[in-house]
């Protein structure tokens, strides 16, 4: 079983993520979508979002349900990919633009 | 000749006090449980209270944003947005702490942070928008949401108060 990989977006990425795409600025989400990508490929993954200034949803919707338009199917995050914040909502949120892409 | 209580009225005299006392302290417990139901209900008025002056701050901070022009500043209002955003979810928090089975109003907060934060947000290509831009109205719209939704779990919580 492959040990499940730990992403901290404030320690491993950036304490300011903004933006949605790759020209809005060097820690965007899409760029961190690029980050997370082949983790995700190689085994689980646990993204903590804690630590930063806060999070747009530009960048959430970018990051995360930019993961179900790269070809991963909600199932495959569901199983994969883990979120850990003291912010539940960020979490609900999250999942809620995979889960909205998988109709 | 000699008069000998009887054994009803020595009873009497022994209960009655023990009664009175019984009854003192039952007053007492419920003044003090009123007391402190009130002095919480009025506690969590007061953190309201600061909720919706940060929301409303919130929803001119991010109007004033989208109204007008890209400029330098831009930067420091989005900053300013999210830390607002952040300050907002931890005092909800804390009021979930208070009642725990109250204040859920996670769809709300996501609901308002979605209106302010997403889109395009941050993004170079910020263009001015109307004040009667649809994406003004729904910052409007979710902060009325919230608002409406903590008014309704305070009167919730503490109904009867």
């Amino acid at each position: 079983m492959t040990a499940t990989t730990e992403l901290s977006v404030a320690r491993d990425f950036s304490r300011f993520p903004a933006g949605r795409y790759l020209t809005d600025g060097k820690h965007s989400g899409e760029r961190f979508r690029a980050m997370l990508l082949p983790k995700l490929h190689s085994g689980p993954v646990r993204v903590l979002l804690d630590g930063t200034l806060g999070y747009g949803s530009s960048f959430l919707e970018e990051a995360f349900g930019g993961l179900v338009r790269e070809g991963f199917t909600v199932a495959q995050l569901h199983e994969r990919l883990t979120l850990a914040s003291s912010d539940a909502s960020l979490v609900t949120e999250i999942w809620s633009y995979i889960d909205d892409l998988n109709h | 000749m000699s008069h000998c209580p009887q054994p009803q009225n020595e009873l009497l005299a022994i209960v009655a006090p023990t009664i009175t006392w019984v009854l003192v302290l039952i007053g007492w417990i419920v003044v003090h449980w009123t007391t402190a139901r009130r002095a919480r209900r009025q506690e969590e008025l007061g953190m309201l209270a600061a909720i919706e002056k940060r929301v409303i701050a919130l929803r001119d901070l991010a109007v004033s944003y989208y109204t007008s022009p890209a400029s330098d500043s831009d930067s420091g209002t989005v900053v300013r947005l999210k830390l607002e955003l952040k300050s907002i979810v931890g005092s909800v928090r804390l009021l979930r702490k208070r009642q725990p089975n109250g204040y859920e109003v996670e769809g709300d907060i996501i609901g308002l942070r979605q209106a302010v934060t997403g889109g395009m947000f941050e993004s170079g290509s910020k263009v001015r928008r109307p004040p009667d831009d649809e994406k003004v109205q729904n910052i409007w719209s979710r902060v009325d949401d919230l608002l409406q939704a903590l008014q309704g779990e305070f009167e919730r919580v503490n109904r009867g108060f």
